[in-house]
Formats: C-alpha cells, sequence, structure tokens
C-alpha cells in the first residue's frame, strides 16, 4: 500500500498542475489533468511504486508542472526556446514574440492604410468629388494585393460609380421605371392609385433595387473585413503553429 | 536565444513522428506510450509533456482517441493514427533519412 506522504505527493503534484493549466482552455486543462492522473495511476500500479521516495522519482520523470503546460501553449504559438519563466503566472498565452511584435504591427497598419483608403473613395468619394473619387478608388482597389482579382471585380461592379450613382438610381430609377398615378375617385371611397406595367414586374423591380442596395452596402464592409483578414494572417504567420490555430 | 540542451529543439520537432511512428504499429493509451519512448535513450527529457504533445496531434487531426474499458480501474483513452497522421509520417520518414544522411556527411567531413 501506498504511504499518506506518497499521496499527498501526488495531490500536491496534480493541484500544481491544475494552477499552472488555468491559461488553458477548460476542455484542454480537463483533458491534461485527466491523463496526467491516469498516468501516474498506471504508474504506481504497473511499476508497483509505494515508497515516497519512489513517488517523487516517479514525478520527477515526469518535470515539473509548468514545463508541461509550456508545451501545451508553446504547442499553439512557438516564441522561441523557452515560452516564459516557468514559474511566471503572468504568461502571455497567444502574444507575438518579443522583438517582432511592433515592426509587424506596423507593418499591418501601412498596409491596411491602402484598403481603407480604396473603400473610402469607393464609397465616400463618390458623393465628394462625384466620379473622379470614385475613378482614384477603382485605381486603390486594383492596386492592393490583399484582395483578390473576383473581390476587386465585386468591388468594382457592384458598386459602380460608387454610392452617389446608386442614389442617382433610387430617385431616377424607381420613380421612373414605374409611373403610378393617383387619382381621386368619389365611388371606389377617395384616393386610389394604379400602376403601369405587369404586377410582376413591378414587384421585381423594387426587390432588385433593394437587394442591388444592400449588395452595395455590403460589400464595401466584405472588402475591409477580408483584407484585414488577409494583412493579420501576414503578420501572425511566423508564430503561429501549422494548424494555424490560437489558442483557445 | 536558444537556451539548454543542444538538441532540445530538434527532439521537440522530431518527438511528434516518434509518436506517430509508434502509433502506426498499434493503437496504445498514454502510459504504455511514453513507456515506450522511454526506452529510447535521450528522446523524452519530462515524460508530462508527451500529454500536451499527444492533445495537439488530436487536435491537428493526425491522431484520434477512443475510451476502452480497462480491468483495473477507470477507462483509458487510447491514441491511434488517423490517415492524415499517417501521410505525414511518411513524408517526414523520407525527409528526415534525407536530412539525416547529410548531416552525417558534414559532420564526418565526408562532403
Amino acid at each position: 500500500m501506498m504511504t499518506g506522504t506518497g499521496y499527498q505527493l501526488i495531490e500536491d503534484y496534480v493541484n500544481r498542475l491544475d494552477r499552472a493549466a488555468q491559461v488553458l482552455p477548460d476542455e484542454r486543462r480537463i483533458e491534461l489533468l485527466t491523463e496526467i492522473r491516469s498516468h501516474i495511476e498506471d504508474a504506481t500500479t504497473r511499476e508497483q511504486i509505494d515508497s515516497e521516495a519512489g513517488v517523487r522519482a516517479l514525478l520527477d520523470r515526469m518535470g515539473p508542472p509548468e514545463e508541461i503546460v509550456a508545451a501545451a501553449t508553446e504547442g499553439d504559438v512557438r516564441i522561441g526556446d523557452r515560452a516564459w519563466p516557468a514559474a511566471g503566472g503572468n504568461a502571455p498565452v497567444s502574444g507575438a514574440p518579443a522583438g517582432t511584435g511592433l515592426p509587424a504591427a506596423d507593418r499591418r497598419r501601412r498596409s491596411m492604410a491602402l484598403e481603407v483608403w480604396a473603400v473610402l473613395f469607393l464609397t465616400v468619394g463618390s458623393f465628394v468629388p462625384p466620379i473622379l473619387g470614385w475613378l482614384v478608388g477603382v485605381v486603390l482597389l486594383w492596386s492592393s494585393d490583399r484582395w483578390r482579382v473576383r473581390e476587386k471585380l465585386l468591388g468594382t461592379l457592384v458598386v459602380p460609380g460608387g454610392l452617389g450613382a446608386l442614389l442617382l438610381a433610387a430617385v431616377v430609377g424607381v420613380g421612373g421605371l414605374q409611373s403610378c398615378t393617383t387619382t381621386y375617385d368619389e365611388s371606389a371611397g377617395g384616393l386610389t392609385s394604379s400602376c403601369d406595367g405587369h404586377p410582376v414586374v413591378n414587384v421585381v423591380r423594387p426587390v432588385a433595387f433593394i437587394l442591388i442596395a444592400v449588395a452595395a452596402l455590403l460589400v464595401p464592409f466584405v472588402l475591409l473585413h477580408v483584407a484585414r483578414r488577409r494583412a493579420e494572417a501576414e503578420t501572425a504567420a511566423p508564430v503561429v503553429n501549422r494548424a494555424g490555430q490560437p489558442i483557445g | 536565444m536558444v537556451e539548454g540542451h543542444p538538441l532540445s529543439q530538434l527532439r521537440r520537432g522530431v518527438l511528434e513522428y516518434c509518436v506517430l511512428s509508434l502509433l502506426a504499429r498499434e493503437q496504445l493509451y498514454g502510459f504504455e506510450l511514453v513507456r515506450r519512448l522511454g526506452q529510447v535513450d535521450g528522446l523524452v527529457t519530462s515524460e508530462g509533456t508527451i500529454y500536451p504533445l499527444l492533445s495537439r496531434l488530436r487536435r491537428d487531426g493526425w491522431v484520434s482517441t477512443s475510451w476502452v474499458e480497462s480491468e483495473s480501474g477507470p477507462p483509458r483513452r487510447y491514441y491511434a493514427i488517423t490517415t492524415t497522421g499517417e501521410r505525414a509520417l511518411v513524408a517526414f520518414v523520407e525527409e528526415w533519412s534525407r536530412f539525416r544522411d547529410s548531416v552525417d556527411q558534414l559532420i564526418k567531413g565526408q562532403a
């Protein structure tokens, strides 16, 4: 039978591991604790460890709990041979490597400026100055390497002439495409409206217009989102492991 | 920059493929896997660090796990290699032979 001290040593070890593993997501912390516990149980049974010295040797072989947790976090973000001081409680979980964090952030800020200006010119720039602003936006859009051809086409075609043109289309288009007349008829009980054209066409037109409007409003956001994601992937590439998963 | 044992970085990179090659033969539970790795000299320093490695291999889809009842005590988590893991292992073994030969050649001054 194992001595009380032996049990106590194991409990202390597992508790220390639990504390160190607080930086891990719950699911992974529990998985790690379960596996380590089961390893210790297997070892004590199979190797018939019952003395205090035996338990100490076993735990020594396992390694310091902090080192085990460091191995768990390094699996996600490689930041050199030693991730952080083994006893450090304020371990960075998904930080950029020291020394490269700042230049990387600068690079991202610079490269995102082009994309932000492109979207601004495509949208706001189409009001002031009307056509020139949009043209500048298109040039900027096509000179960025953060967007694929598909997305550049989307930016060029779905926002044709920008929101300004769309607004123009709203005024001229809907009014012009659908001519409605309102008449005052006493027998019909007051004001009645009647519109020309096939009823289906009358339904399709506003629906199509709304769809185009929604797409035109959405595309700038999609473009910015895509660009930001690519810029982040670029700066994150050297520190994230092959799975590309940030911790958690 | 690099502290500790001169081979610590290299060992860390190679260890997962050692785990995969053990699992390519048969599925194993944690303790048994660690025991076999421990039988090879100089491979594992802190046995506990194998478990975070196994967890990562599982999340990367190179290894799958299943719970198997044991005659003594609670059920055990068994680790098995996946097809993706097998492919990664094959690719590594090929690269490794080339790498090992190149290093040996340079060290022995036969280049």
